[in-house]
């Protein structure tokens, strides 16, 4: 009798329940919590992350459950009703504004809050490198279709190389929701590793000249200009590629919300609060995204390799486009402001600054390298807009 | 579009995506740069400080040229000052706020 007391009760718990798969994706959640915590690594998302990945992965807790509805008879009336037998998990609500794409444009809406267009509107010149930057996207895009992945899983994928983490959440939930843990992991990582993956690449591509290059510094910009800009590229943008609307356009409001000096309560509430609650939101039920039963294949591995090879054309790209700019402009651009065109703001702005003062303590392209990395960011939405024209009908 | 697309088809969409993406680009490029013109004829109004920051110079050149009279020990007729040029620093924050403590400790 006892002994079969205690028998159910093991059976009941999580360790009766636990897969091999499960305690593998536990181990990387604790790595990712120890790397947060620890080592300091991009805490703000990644110990959200970890922590839902944690909660996903263990058995029996049915936080990611989904609510059951049953079609009943009602016995008054005798009509057929849907009733909810069970109400499913927290993490499932909130998993929601991934599925649906609320969540990408709402950080959208406080990444727009939070940039200055001041670097690219004095020297619009360097919007072009936030356009040769998103190269890596479409290479990838050919290459995974070449891995045997269907068109919108390959779009979904090459997104990871415009280093814009919810342009890539918003596509990939729109296109391929059931790689989402992947991509959304992949996609994040890169971007924590921005300052590792870019500086390779910049000094192959660059001669020692071209990185000592002084840029003149930027031309003072108006209020006017910059309460003109958002609304303008809003119009522009969302006319042209309408599918861009969503992001471009949420991420001008935000700027314009910032620029305009009239609303700045809401500023600082788009900039402060909203932003940290959908970062908490959004972490979690990313993390929880990685289950086992769907993140442990080989498709994962492909995707965690496409996407690195993703970043680094971005950086090929702009670098590239870079150095064609400071051919033609007689030396007056450097080329190292293209790898910022991947947009990771401001991450790769302060990488090309960083690369910059080892050649030449003096030279500053902190500012300059902020146009093209502002210019990247509407680059990759408008890239992200376009695929999902192409395979979202 | 289908779901299984070919490599030829990708390439084509990689090739219309990226020069779309380019397109936009540019026209923005070029509408900011009309912002610009915009922006900077309505922006004439703004004469008097920069004739303000010009009595500031004079005052800083008179300023200058009392510091070397006194340090090359001479009266300030005899300074003959042709240009004044600012040398960008190459120091470091760190090495600037060190020296400046080191200064302003001594006074």
């Amino acid at each position: 009798m006892v002994i079969e007391i205690v028998k159910g009760f093991l059976q009941s718990t999580g360790f009766a329940a636990i897969t091999g798969g499960q305690i593998i994706m536990l181990l990387i959640s604790f790595g990712l919590l120890y790397l947060a915590i620890k080592k300091g690594f991009e805490p703000l998302l990644l110990v959200p992350i970890a922590f839902g990945m944690l909660l996903a992965n263990l058995p029996l807790a049915g936080l990611t459950a989904e609510p059951v509805v049953e079609i009943v008879k009602d016995p008054i009336t005798g009509k057929l009703v849907s009733k909810t037998k069970e109400f499913g998990g927290l993490l499932y609500y909130l998993y929601q504004g991934v599925e649906l794409g609320i969540y990408p444009p709402l950080i959208f809406l406080g990444i727009g809050a939070m940039t200055d267009f001041g670097p690219l509107i004095a020297n619009p010149s360097s919007i072009l490198l936030g356009a040769a930057a998103q190269l890596g996207i479409f290479i990838t895009f050919i290459g995974a279709i070449a891995l045997d992945f269907t068109g919108p899983e390959s779009a979904s994928i090459g997104i990871i190389g415009g280093a814009n983490g919810p342009a890539a959440l918003y596509l990939c939930s729109k296109l391929a929701p059931h790689l989402l843990g992947p991509i959304a992991i992949a996609a994040y990582s890169y971007m924590a590793l921005v300052p590792i993956i870019q500086p390779p690449i910049m000094k192959a591509l660059t001669t020692k000249e071209e990185r000592k290059v002084v840029m003149k510094q930027l031309r003072p910009v108006s209020k006017k200009e910059k309460i003109i800009f958002p609304i303008m590229v809003t119009v522009i943008s969302t006319l042209l590629i309408p599918s861009a609307g969503p992001l471009v356009g949420v991420l001008m409001f935000g700027n314009l919300i910032r620029e305009c000096g009239v609303v700045e309560r809401l500023s600082q509430t788009i900039q402060n609060e909203l932003m940290n609650i959908v970062t908490i939101f959004l972490g979690t039920t990313i993390g929880a995204t990685a289950k086992a039963e769907t993140f442990i294949s080989g498709s994962t591995l492909k995707i965690i390799g496409l996407g690195l090879i993703a970043f680094a054309l971005g950086t090929v790209g702009g670098v590239l486009f870079g150095k064609i700019m400071c051919k033609l402009t007689k030396g007056k651009v450097n080329p190292l402001i293209g790898a910022a065109g991947v947009s990771a703001v401001p991450m790769s702005a302060r990488v090309v600054q960083k690369m910059g003062q080892e050649e030449d303590p003096g030279n500053f392209l902190l500012m300059h390298a902020m146009g093209p990395n502002v210019a990247g960011a509407i680059g990759s939405a408008v890239a992200a807009g376009l695929l999902l024209t192409f395979f979202g009908g | 579009m289908g779901k299984d697309i070919s490599i030829v088809d990708s390439l084509i969409i990689s090739l219309v995506s990226m020069v779309a993406v380019f397109v936009v680009l540019a026209i923005i490029y070029y509408l900011v740069d009309l912002l610009k013109i915009v922006a900077s004829k309505k922006n004439e109004k703004t004469e008097e400080p920069i004739v303000k920051e010009d009595l500031e110079d004079e005052e800083l050149v008179a300023v200058i040229a009392a510091a070397l009279a006194v340090s090359l020990g001479v009266s300030i007729p005899e300074v003959n000052i042709k240009s004044i040029k600012r040398i960008s620093s190459t120091a470091s924050r760190w090495a600037e706020v060190g020296r400046r403590e080191q200064t302003t400790g001594k006074l």
